[in-house]
């Protein structure tokens, strides 16, 4: 069953777990984000490479 | 640097606009989903309509609609408005101008010519200079199971208007990669994948037989969606989740 994750946004974290179901491994090396979703990212997937924009 | 975008969507259309003012186009590859492609000849008019490289095609052409995010901007509807008036199908809005582009892909699509070429050379026409290839030449529809049963993608998300619950997003896994594109992938020294859904328009890129190995040998950049986006600005904004 899909469920939405927060019903409007799409999450990088939840992106880049998606990508990695998909890949079977890591499959983005690194991360442009918007400054308020940087520091989720971090926590979320500590080994991301993560660009505040 | 040779850079290959997999984009798609309002979001990733904007973003490839950015990219083809940065980058010089022999360094750009752009390519885009079409399991949302409409080729049915029996429905939307017997017109081939692929809404993922029209809303590429026109934002780069700087001819889309900004605030609408697709479409062409200054766009009338009066052949629409004559179609509902005979009973025709009407729920995927078709805008007068835009349908020269329909038209004039289906008419050469009909002659013979591949989807690669004829995106080409559409692209071209309206002074696009970045390469543009779909995913595929092949048909490779992308469908969502619900509990309404099986819909096709863009019946789902125009016609029904993301209503039904979606449980699985089904989509061809065997259609080759356009021609170019896996040589695209061999030859560029990163992949920077757009502020798209994953699941439509990215996965059914990823699916095409040779592309995901080579994406994972190269370096990948991912550009997220930006906050203040709201489902229905993007495609599948409010159904992504794990399963």
């Amino acid at each position: 069953m899909l469920q939405s994750i927060d019903g409007i946004e799409v999450a990088p974290a939840a992106v880049d777990a998606r990508y990695r179901r998909v890949a079977g491994e890591r499959l983005v090396d690194a991360w442009i984000v918007q400054a308020g979703d940087e520091k989720a990212l971090r926590t979320a997937v500590p080994d991301a490479a993560v660009v505040g924009a | 640097m040779r850079v290959v975008a997999l984009s798609g969507g309002v979001g990733g259309a904007r973003l490839l606009h950015g990219l083809c003012k940065h980058l010089d186009a022999s360094q750009l590859t752009i390519v885009v989903n079409t399991g949302c492609d409409f080729d049915h000849p029996r429905h939307r008019w017997g017109l081939r309509i692929c809404p993922g490289l029209d809303t590429v095609l026109y934002t780069l052409s700087d001819l889309g609609d900004q605030q609408r995010g697709w479409g062409l901007a200054d766009e009338s509807f009066a052949a629409l408005a004559m179609m509902k008036r005979y009973g025709g199908e009407d729920w995927f809005a078709l805008g007068d101008r835009d349908l020269a582009t329909h038209l004039l892909r289906t008419q050469w699509l009909r002659e013979g010519r591949a989807l690669s070429k004829v995106t080409a050379e559409l692209f071209s026409r309206l002074g696009v200079q970045a390469r543009v290839l779909p995913m595929s030449d092949a048909p490779c529809p992308t469908c969502v199971a619900t509990g309404a049963g099986e819909l096709p993608f863009n019946d789902w998300f125009v016609r029904h208007r993301c209503g039904p619950r979606v449980d699985e997003v089904r989509f061809d896994r065997e259609a080759a990669a356009a021609p170019g594109l896996l040589r695209a992938l061999d030859e560029c020294d990163a992949v920077v994948f757009g502020p798209s859904n994953p699941y439509v328009p990215v996965e059914p890129m990823l699916a095409r037989p040779g592309v995901l190995e080579r994406v994972l040998r190269l370096p990948a950049v991912a550009v997220s969606r930006h906050r203040r986006w709201r489902l229905g600005e993007g495609t599948t904004a409010g159904h992504v989740a794990e399963h």
